[in-house]
């Protein structure tokens, strides 16, 4: 990743402080009052954001593993699902994630595939990516409508599996496993395969090591390094305007 | 607690049917072919007397899932479940799992599968190809 990609997205957070001072400043009041208030909306409004998500994602974490059946696969703890609709692998909860892995996905995939897409899911469950997911969620619904945040938004989804992803490769999985586990998983046909194409797309071309795009500001961990950027911005304009 | 979270705690015959609905249901499983008067007697001995329409709708609601069929015994309908205990929880559980992951897929959790359908067609037949260049391989849970 180039330095130079942090500045947009130092700049950003910024930009919107020193707007908000500007118009405290417009409207003859305290532009540094303004600034801090903008701070304190955006971030308070994040903040309120993930915390209303993060409640029902526990909850959901608990109900899921009151039906599992924890075992140990592959060296690891797993909780089985009993869903044969689908194959199923995924890591849920935000403070304590686990793995979360279907009979389904047992029955279709062999020893090597069912070793990388336990792989990829122990990087997310050791990063807390849900919780990475929800940040990101909660700065969508918030910044999501300006275009240039929504686009750093959805690589940087898609960078948290391509990093799940290169775990596995690190780790033992070939990336022929992936490649046929993914297929084998294919979500187009399941009601509930919802996702970004764009974001499969960039962790396809990753994969397949084809028309790589640059690493760019969707590597930086834009989820927690914004309420950052922002707090960096008010201490400037503390130093300029204060 | 609500009666949806209720329900996926405990993945039972209650929980998928419903009260009244299982109480029919295990009635049909210890008698095996049950006339529907007898299904109301032994109905009512183990609880306040259910009214007649409300059995004769369980049991068409009952039939409509497929769990249980009719059939005539002279002028008195016999009915008679087609499902084991075990079957139906063991298909409610699939479900229920199914419900939670609708529930909060979106939102919570990392899931390592994609939805290819709407990728480069180009990507997908390199995905293939990258997938069948690998070896035969071993099955993963013995």
């Amino acid at each position: 990743m180039r330095p130079t990609h942090l500045i947009p997205l130092a700049l950003a957070p910024m930009v919107t402080v020193a707007l908000c001072a500007a118009v405290a400043r417009a409207i003859g009041g305290d532009p540094m009052l303004g600034a801090e208030l903008g701070v304190a909306a955006v971030v308070g409004a994040w903040l309120t954001l993930l915390a209303r998500r993060t409640g029902p994602a526990i909850a959901g974490q608990r109900q899921l593993e009151r039906v599992a059946r924890p075992i140990h696969l592959h060296g690891r703890d797993v909780q089985l699902l009993d869903a044969r609709r689908a194959p199923e692998a995924f890591v849920a909860g935000p403070i304590r994630p686990a793995i979360f892995v279907s009979n389904a996905l047992l029955d279709v995939l062999d020893a090597e595939e069912l070793e990388a897409v336990l792989l990829h899911e122990e990087h997310h469950r050791r990063t807390r990516a849900p919780l990475r997911g929800l940040a990101l969620l909660c700065w969508s619904r918030l910044l999501g409508w300006l275009p240039a945040i929504g686009r750093w938004i959805e690589r940087r989804v898609a960078q948290l599996e391509i990093e799940a992803d290169r775990y596995a490769l690190a780790t033992g999985a070939s990336s022929a496993a992936i490649a046929s586990a993914l297929i084998k998983c294919d979500r187009s046909a399941s009601p509930l395969g919802i996702g970004f194409s764009s974001v499969a797309e960039l962790r396809l071309r990753r994969l397949l090591d084809v028309g790589l795009p640059d690493d760019g500001p969707a590597a930086a961990p834009i989820e927690w390094l914004a309420p950052v950027a922002l707090a960096f911005g008010l201490a400037v304009c503390h130093l300029f305007l204060g | 607690m609500t009666e949806r979270s209720r329900r996926l705690d405990e993945p039972s015959v209650g929980a998928v049917l419903g009260p009244l609905g299982a109480e029919v249901m295990r009635v049909l499983w210890a008698a095996g072919d049950t006339t529907l008067s007898s299904l109301i007697d032994q109905l009512s001995s183990k609880r306040r007397a259910p009214a007649y329409t409300t059995v004769t709708t369980i049991l068409t609601r009952l039939r409509e899932r497929g769990l249980v069929e009719r059939s005539r015994l002279g002028r008195e309908a016999v009915y008679r479940a087609t499902v084991s205990e075990f079957e139906l929880v063991e298909a409610s559980s699939g479900r229920a799992v199914d419900d939670l992951i609708a529930r909060y897929g979106a939102s919570a959790m990392r899931h390592f599968a994609e939805r290819l359908a709407d990728v480069d067609p180009e990507l997908q037949r390199q995905l293939i190809a990258l997938s069948e260049s690998r070896g035969r391989p071993e099955k993963a849970v013995d």
